[in-house]
């Protein structure tokens, strides 16, 4: 009797176990599977807000923006200027060049509704030049979105060209995949290659990434695909993925050596191939500003950021001069 | 353990990994939603 007793118990120790052990490892395939991919691969800030603004502030004397003092050092009522992520590095830098140290607030976390310099990324930065909370906003292209928004409310937006970049695609560092054609890159996203094998990488699933609407990135995907549509948010949880983004973004700001930046019909995204023109995507970068503002230091900012000052800081900036 | 105790216990384990699954899940689609591109390829496993 006390035979039986013992392996009935041990029989139920073992199937309670089973249960636990059963979920264990349904969620650690979810963790490799999922939840790894997902994990902050930098610092809080970083995360939070796509940079770490500490790192460039205007007025820190250990900020790595481009510190060059301008001729014409504005006065009075001073615009506010807002911007993208990846940008940010460049119009830090635009007011350390042009306004006194007193018109910049920061809280620690964000700048206060006081400071003349602001950071919302790029969907903020068009919601707000419309809604006339910011004066000039530095961005690539509107979605049709936003410009629908604009029009939408009767404000007419001045597209000033100030600098231009690559817009790149990355994958993984592992990926033997270093080259590929806009056409095949274009074909991705239709939907009509569904693992990297067809394009001579390894045998994976492709996992084609997206970004909200709206966002600078997205915006310059939806352009790049024009009437490409992207297949479907086929987010494959196993596939190996490709994205995009800016160059100096990922070469200069998130510098992750976990990605790598695709050559494009067989030209890299280097700084120079972007100057001369090889590299086949390359983006405008704009200041934003409404047509009727009737702030006069708008105009005379965005002139003296295609002055050869204000091309020098793009330039040191590591982005593309227009001028 | 008798049958009862057995069935209690194994429905509170059972109930206490879906808890345990479901939170776990929810946190990872919360780091998804705020995961950028360029984490959710460098941390792709090779």
């Amino acid at each position: 009797m006390m035979k039986i007793d013992g392996l009935k118990l041990i029989r139920q120790i073992a199937l309670l176990m089973a249960v636990v052990c059963s979920f264990a490892l349904f969620d650690f395939a979810i963790f490799q599977l999922f939840t790894k991919r997902c994990l902050p691969s930098y610092g809080d800030g970083m995360q939070a807000k796509s940079i770490d603004l500490a790192e460039y502030h205007p007025f820190d004397e250990d900020s790595k923006i481009v510190k060059l003092k301008s001729n014409l050092q504005l006065e009075g009522d001073l615009p506010i200027i807002d911007g993208a992520a990846a940008l940010y590095p460049v119009f830090s830098a635009f007011v350390h060049a042009n306004y006194p140290e007193s018109s910049v607030e920061f809280d620690g976390e964000n700048y206060t509704v006081y400071s003349k310099l602001q950071y919302t990324n790029t969907r903020g930065a068009y919601q707000r030049i419309v809604d006339g909370e910011i004066d000039i906003a530095i961005c690539v292209a509107p979605s049709d979105e936003q410009l629908e928004y604009a029009k939408a409310t009767g404000v007419d937006l001045e597209f000033i060209p100030i600098a231009r970049e690559a817009f790149v695609f990355l994958v993984n560092a592992n990926n033997s995949i270093d080259n590929l054609t806009t056409q095949e890159v274009k074909d991705i996203y239709a939907g009509k290659y569904k693992n990297w094998k067809e394009l001579g990488g390894p045998d994976r699933l492709i996992s084609p990434l997206t970004r909200n609407e709206g966002s600078g990135s997205q915006s310059a995907l939806l352009n790049f695909l024009g009437d490409t549509e992207i297949a479907a948010d086929y987010d494959s949880f196993f596939g190996s993925a490709i994205g995009f983004s800016f160059r100096f973004y990922v070469e200069g700001i998130v510098e992750d050596g976990g990605v790598k930046m695709l050559s494009l019909n067989g030209v890299y995204p280097s700084a120079e191939n972007v100057a001369n023109g090889s590299y086949p995507i390359i983006n405008e970068i704009y200041a934003v500003y409404r047509k009727d503002n009737p702030n006069k230091n708008v105009k005379l900012l965005v002139d003296w950021m295609l002055s050869e000052q204000g091309q020098q800081i793009v330039e040191e900036s590591v982005y593309c001069r227009v001028k | 353990m008798n049958d009862k105790l057995f069935r209690r216990i194994l429905f509170i384990l059972i109930a206490l990994c879906i808890v345990g699954t479901i939170t776990f899940v929810a946190y990872s689609l919360y780091l998804r939603a705020d995961c950028s591109i360029i984490s959710y390829i460098a941390n792709e496993s090779w």
